[in-house]
């Protein structure tokens, strides 16, 4: 276990999932940590988690958590509890995960629409926004209801309405009737416009065949075969650059946000090793609106604040 | 200072939607860093607690 202290229970998350890869059970995070990544953020003494698998593997599952190590006590929900049973990890330091499986009226298909977030070099799978919501409101406590409203007006990417409500149906009226009242609240606050790309303004986005790399003070900031151009309106095409592709070390998150109606909401770094001309040089619609969905995970560069954007480079 | 939405407050609003304007500037791998950075700091504190009670006790 790569665990040395309490307060690491996400470190021990990364190990249990470790496991579950081996046993070929599917996961997705919930609770504490899932808020936290859907914008709701505190903080946890344990890190949960729901499996693909039935009540009846749990005890052989539980088995293997044993053998590697870790201390494990698998409690079943009554009759009446909709949650059906909960398999508690633990290791020498407290650090905790719960397993959770059988929760009453959750779609097995949450598992293929899990959404990925890296932590310490590793991805993580989390439940979709969707799913996220669904659970919350189904769970109905007030925070649950805060967490909820919180994730949806924290997302900047379209939500799916249709999956949502359908979710919600499934854990029953109640959770419906949530829903309803929590996206009316989310209608009030975010009254930003949204607009769709078409004739009078069309944004077309496809790849860039050539090497594209970027340099700020002699150093490489960016260096890609798979760039995307994006040509907007009579703007000037732009070019944006994978973000697995630009050295992020190099980079500094501000503050600054703007806002696009058709794109979404943009967020923006600046490149230290260029000082003053270098600030804000960077932007990234990190959840962009549909129309656009193929810029997620790309960086753009402001051409008068970086020494180079050279195209077609050996 | 978060209120949920059950007890009406401008002050407590006002944190809630710094809070939220500061989770929106996030990346999702940011936000799971900065829980797993509260997440240590509130059990370190907790621990702490343990540990004074403790001392207590046996002082007492």
């Amino acid at each position: 276990m790569r665990t040395s202290a309490s307060g690491e229970s996400t470190l021990l998350l990364l190990d249990v999932v470790q496991i579950l890869g081996k046993e070929k059970v599917d996961y997705a995070v919930v609770g504490a940590m899932a808020a936290s990544v859907y914008g709701a953020i505190r903080a946890s003494r344990d890190a949960d988690a729901l499996l693909s698998i039935g009540v009846p593997a749990l005890s052989g599952l539980e088995q293997s958590f044993r053998r590697a190590g870790f201390r494990t006590e698998l409690r079943s929900g009554d009759f009446e509890d909709p949650i059906g049973a909960v398999l508690t990890l633990q290791d020498g330091f407290d650090n905790q995960v719960d397993l959770l499986v059988g929760i009453r009226g959750f779609d097995a298909e949450a598992f293929s629409r899990s959404v990925e977030v890296a932590f310490d070099g590793e991805p993580l799978k989390f439940v979709s926004l969707e799913d996220f919501v669904a659970m919350k409101l189904f769970a109905g406590g007030p925070q649950d209801i805060a967490d909820a409203k919180i994730a949806l007006e924290v997302a900047l990417e379209p939500v799916d309405l249709n999956l949502l409500r359908k979710l919600a149906a499934r854990y029953g009226a109640q959770t419906v009737r949530s829903l309803e009242n929590v996206l009316g609240h989310a209608r009030k606050t975010n009254s930003k416009p949204i607009k769709l790309p078409g004739p009078d303004h069309p944004i077309a986005i496809s790849p860039t065949q050539d090497r594209v790399t970027v340099t700020v003070q002699g150093k490489r900031v960016a260096d890609t075969r798979e760039a995307l151009t994006l040509k907007e309106a009579a703007y000037p095409p732009v070019l944006y650059i994978p973000r697995k592709d630009v050295d992020m070390t190099q980079l500094q998150r501000t503050s600054h946000q703007t806002y696009c109606p058709y794109k979404g909401e943009c967020s923006y770094y600046s490149i230290p090793a260029g000082a003053e001309r270098s600030v804000n040089a960077v932007w990234t619609y990190e959840t962009p609106y549909a129309a656009v969905v193929e810029i997620k995970d790309y960086l753009a560069f402001y051409p008068d604040r970086v020494d180079t954007i050279e195209v077609g480079a050996a | 200072m978060y209120n949920g939405g059950t007890v009406k407050s401008k002050l407590a609003d006002h944190s809630r939607k710094t809070l939220v304007e500061a989770a929106k500037r996030q990346t999702r791998e940011e936000r799971l860093r900065t829980f797993v950075r509260h997440s240590k700091l509130v059990t370190g504190l907790a621990e702490a607690g343990k540990r004074v009670r403790a001392k207590t006790r046996v002082a007492g």
